[in-house]
């Protein structure tokens, strides 16, 4: 509906001879999930909670033969500029998220699952904004209701002004609502959901979820990317030299941005061995976990699970080493279900 | 309030409750008129062969503007199943190459079955547009009718020829009569390996349901079937019960609306062993001897066919010329021309050796003479050769004399079995019984003159008979003439062999109806099954004992079917019950011939009767008996069997009879040699 209102617009814009320009790059460049984009690294600091406080690592056994995991949280997103309108591109974003269940083995739907496509834009909100930003009544005319990216982030002086710097702004805003999405939906899950053997493994940090969930319910996330460091090179070369099924001491992270730590406990796996090639966090996972005493006296079991979950493998996804075969396929279930480019290019301009 | 998930699903539980699977369609794999892809749950009870119900998304308009569901009815033919493991090797790494730690995976990869199935119908037929996106379903009976277009027929021409099934559900399939039997398209192929019993016991099956099952027209004179017996005991016990048919079977009997019953009607015909008295058959036991009936033929049953006895270099054009002046002016004449040396009525074979002899003094009386009525001498020599020898060729089969007996040409009746047993006898002869039973056939359903309107003719091994290597017999030409022409004669003809590529292909092209059994796969990969979808092609060469595949003109598509065991005693359970007897003497063959016409004839009586007599004289007087049925009278057979007897010789005195015996050596003559001399 949103692109078939957008559509209307264009025409008639285009009517009144306003200079837009469709995007009619390669349709695949910018319309892809989730694609690994390498940020800046971040340092940051850490508590060990472990061994006296003195930092270490440590082979798991994994004594059970079965994953106690048996619901998966991933979200999936995808964006492309549909148009420039003058210079400003418009973005277009689909995101979705979805919790899935295990039973004896196999995956499957439980209903929980979200989908949501916006658009993004600069538009006047403060009145201080330049003066090409666009006007949301223009939009609303149309139906349609479009997410805001002409804003000053935390410690900028200046609106976004290059079509650049709205790419970027989209970006976030497109990560930022599909976060929101899956934190959502884990405080559902509790509610719906949740009992007391259920464990939910969470595809990413723990950050966005509920601090009423944090408490309660037996929530995992496991972030794959390492772009916050959280030792010196000392200690991140140990990190880095684990070998398959070995982690590091548990410690509570802290952002050198916030005051206090943050309220879980974190520890580094090595899932899978690199066998003296690729890059050096090969296999190499952090997990997070809710602050709770409880849950820091099972850090090994639920390492041995999550090493158990190695099998299968989550092959031919390109992030195969670090990603669990379950959240794999929670990916292709969204995947399956989100629209492909050649739906919504029709859609948009028919 | 917002209705719960579980709610929801239990609703759409319910709405898609029989739905098995979905139609799928992409751009490398669309779907078309003719074809469709779908997916279902590794459960669903689909497969090759199971016969599919797509109800479309969207409904569509009919001619009169209705709003109406698009329904389409198709068989799968294809079927692959994979899960989402892009390489081999992934699975490998994943199991760090032990196949034990597979079975630790915490889950499951997900596997789809996807399926493509050919169109059989399209609701409505018109426009004929590629398959829509929708819901699979299985398809029930009223939908098996519907999908094979058997609803048009099914209660008035249908024949049941077995159930196709899937898991428990059973729908019976109907052929059609018309199709079957003429007049519309006719005749059935059987393909299959041997020693399965598949190809005997469709036949068997199909002829017990075209007998309880074809209706009549207003003058229809019913239907019979002519059976050669090639092999053993194949079709010995037709009319015996079958020994144990299991429950199943009965219930697929009750489905199909047929009665688990053997032939009510039928009728042995073997011809005699060489000793001219023991019938060349399997089927002597006394018990079931009632209705086994001599086949023995004289000169002028057979003259039209000698063709049949003589192979390409002896019928030349001159020997073919003299063979048709010998059938126009020399057989069985009534009027005796001595031009011709006709000094009495040709009717058996010792009348025209006699003849031949006459016509060869009379041409070496003449010096000189090269020919005789524009004969040539060698050619009526090589004739005379060639037919006087045909005796001993099919010795049993064609005697000297005239004696005949054969079967009931003009009074054939409904729904009767002939069964001609030529199992025993040399191919020569079972070639000259086929040609003159299937020629004497066409010739009387031509002047409708047989006794019925149609008749099944069965015959097996027909590669042997109709092969399709450059070979043109006189037999593969009549195969060909009631393969082309037969429907509309009303002759119809089932035909089985092991393999089709070995058969004729106008023949095996001309049958209306093809069933195969298990087949092998180097006969499958012959040029005439291309257009058989592979994996129809691999269930074949698996397929179980009892199921068929079949090709019939109302299915557009190959269809599976499930047939019981016919309710008739198999040939093994036969032979143990009614063991074959061991050949008899002269005499107690006579008795067991007479008995054959009326248990009641005492043994005693019947050799008091012959006692003395020429045999040959007895043989002609039981021949005269057997074809005079209906003249027996109050005598009965026995006593019309003794009236026919010829005047039994006088009684030699033993001085007349005795003949000493070779003179023999004793010691008195080596001792006493001497004073002899």
């Amino acid at each position: 509906m949103l692109l078939k209102n957008f559509s209307q617009y264009i025409k008639e814009q285009r009517q009144e001879g306003k200079n837009i320009r469709v995007n009619r790059s390669n349709p695949n460049e910018d319309f892809d999930f989730a694609k690994y984009q390498p940020q800046e690294t971040e340092y940051a600091e850490a508590q060990i909670v472990e061994n006296n406080g003195e930092f270490c690592t440590k082979k798991i056994k994994v004594n059970t033969s079965q994953s106690k995991f048996n619901y998966f949280l991933d979200g999936i997103e995808k964006k492309r500029i549909l148009i420039y309108y003058n210079f400003i591109p418009f973005t277009y974003g689909y995101m979705s998220a979805v919790i899935m269940k295990r039973t004896d083995k196999k995956m499957h739907s439980i209903g929980l699952e979200r989908a949501e496509e916006n658009l993004y834009l600069p538009f006047k909100f403060n009145g201080d904004e330049p003066d090409f930003y666009l006007d949301v009544e223009d939009f609303n005319n149309y139906n349609i209701n479009p997410i805001n990216i002409g804003i000053k982030a935390k410690g900028e002086s200046d609106y976004p002004l290059m079509p650049e710097e709205f790419e970027k702004k989209a970006h976030s805003a497109i990560q930022e609502n599909r976060r929101h999405m899956e934190s959502t939906m884990a405080n559902e899950w509790a509610v719906e959901f949740k009992n007391f053997d259920d464990w939910l493994y969470v595809d990413g940090g723990l950050t966005n979820i509920s601090s009423d969930l944090m408490k309660k319910a037996n929530v995992v996330g496991v972030i794959k990317s390492h772009n916050v460091q959280y030792f010196d090179y000392e200690k991140l070369c140990q990190i880095y030299n684990i070998k398959k099924g070995e982690r590091s001491c548990v410690f509570r992270p802290k952002r050198r941005f916030k005051n206090t730590p943050e309220k879980v406990f974190s520890w580094y796996l090595r899932l899978h061995s690199d066998k003296n090639y690729g890059k050096m966090d090969f296999g190499i996972i952090r997990i997070e976990i809710p602050d709770r005493e409880d849950l820091l006296s099972k850090v090994d079991e639920i390492s041995s699970w999550i090493l158990l979950e190695a099998n299968p493998i989550a092959f031919p996804e390109s992030r195969w080493d670090r990603m669990i075969y379950p959240i794999k396929y929670c990916e292709d279930y969204l995947k399956c279900k989100a629209p492909s480019w050649t739906v919504l290019e029709s859609l948009a301009f028919g | 309030m917002q209705p719960s998930l579980e709610s929801i699903e239990d609703e759409l539980k319910s709405v898609y409750d029989k739905a098995v699977g979905r139609v799928i369609a992409t751009e490398k794999n669309p779907n078309t008129a003719q074809s469709f892809s779908f997916w279902t749950n590794l459960d669903s009870p689909v497969g090759i062969g199971t016969i599919v119900k797509v109800v479309a998304d969207r409904q569509v308009f009919d001619k009169k503007g209705n709003k109406v569901d698009r329904v389409v009815y198709g068989i799968v033919t294809e079927g692959i199943s994979y899960t989402d493991l892009a390489a081999p090797i992934h699975d490998f790494i994943s199991s760090e190459g032990n196949p034990q730690y597979s079975h630790s995976a915490q889950t499951e990869r997900p596997e789809i079955r996807y399926y493509t199935a050919s169109t059989l119908k399209m609701i409505p037929e018109e426009p004929i547009q590629p398959v829509s996106i929708g819901s699979i379903y299985l398809a029930d009976d009223d939908d098996i009718k519907e999908s094979l277009r058997m609803d048009s027929y099914a209660h008035k021409t249908g024949i049941p020829v077995g159930l196709y099934t899937n898991g428990d559900n059973y729908s019976p399939v109907y052929l059609d009569s018309r199709f079957l039997l003429g007049p519309e398209a006719a005749h059935l192929n059987v393909t299959g390996v041997s020693g399965l019993a598949t190809k005997t016991s469709i036949v068997q099956f199909l002829l017990t349901s075209i007998f309880q099952h074809h209706k009549d027209d207003k003058d229809d004179e019913g239907v019979a079937a002519v059976l050669f017996n090639v092999k053993g005991p194949d079709l010995l016990f037709l009319d015996q019960p079958a020994v144990e048919l299991s429950d199943e079977e009965l219930e697929m009997y009750r489905k199909l609306k047929l009665k688990p019953e053997p032939f009510e009607n039928v009728e042995y015909y073997a011809p005699y062993k060489a000793d001219k008295i023991n019938l060349n058959t399997l089927r002597t036991n006394e018990e079931i001897s009632h209705n086994v009936k001599p086949l023995s033929w004289n000169l002028t049953d057979i003259f039209d066919y000698v063709n049949v006895l003589m192979n390409k270099d002896d019928v030349d054009a001159k020997a073919d010329g003299f063979l048709q002046f010998m059938k126009e002016k020399i057989i069985n004449q009534d009027k005796l021309d001595s031009h011709y040396l006709l000094h009495k009525k040709i009717q058996n074979f010792n009348d025209l050796n006699e003849w031949f002899q006459r016509v060869l003094n009379d041409t070496e009386e003449g010096e000189g003479k090269s020919s005789w009525r524009g004969h040539a001498i060698p050619t009526i020599r090589k004739v005379h050769n060639r037919l006087t020898n045909i005796t001993y060729r099919c010795e049993g089969l064609v005697g000297n004399d005239s004696d005949s007996s054969d079967l009931p040409w003009g009074e054939f009746k409904d729904r009767t079995i002939y069964v001609i047993d030529v199992a025993g006898v040399s191919p020569l002869g079972q070639d000259l019984v086929f040609t003159r039973a299937v020629e004497k056939l066409r010739e009387l359903l031509e002047k409708k003159a047989l006794g019925v309107k149609k008749v099944v003719v069965f015959v097996d091994e027909l590669n042997k008979y109709a092969s399709n290597d450059g070979g043109n017999s006189y037999l593969k030409q009549t195969l060909l003439e009631i393969s082309e022409r037969g429907r509309y004669l009303g002759l119809v003809l089932f035909s089985a062999q092991q393999f089709k590529s070995q058969v004729n292909k106008r023949i095996v092209g001309n049958c209306g109806t093809s069933v195969y059994g298990r087949m092998d796969m180097d006969e499958l990969s012959t040029q005439g099954y291309s257009v058989m979808p592979s994996s129809i092609k691999a269930e074949l060469t698996t397929l179980e004992k009892g199921k068929l595949l079949i090709r019939h003109p109302h299915f557009n598509q190959y269809i599976f079917v499930k047939f019981p065991r016919p309710p008739i005693m198999t040939s093994q359970d036969g032979i143990d019950k009614f063991p074959a007897v061991p050949e008899r003497s002269f005499e107690d063959a006579m008795v067991y011939n007479l008995r054959r016409l009326d248990k009641n004839i005492k043994a005693n009586d019947v050799k008091e009767a012959i006692y003395d007599v020429d045999q040959d004289a007895v043989r002609k007087a039981l021949c005269k008996t057997e074809l005079n049925s209906k003249n027996w009278g109050k005598q009965g057979a026995f006593g019309y069997f003794k009236s026919k007897l010829t005047q039994k010789a006088p009684r030699s005195s033993f001085e007349e009879s005795y003949s000493p015996s070779p003179k023999r050596t004793t010691i008195d003559d080596l001792l006493y040699d001497d004073d002899d001399d």
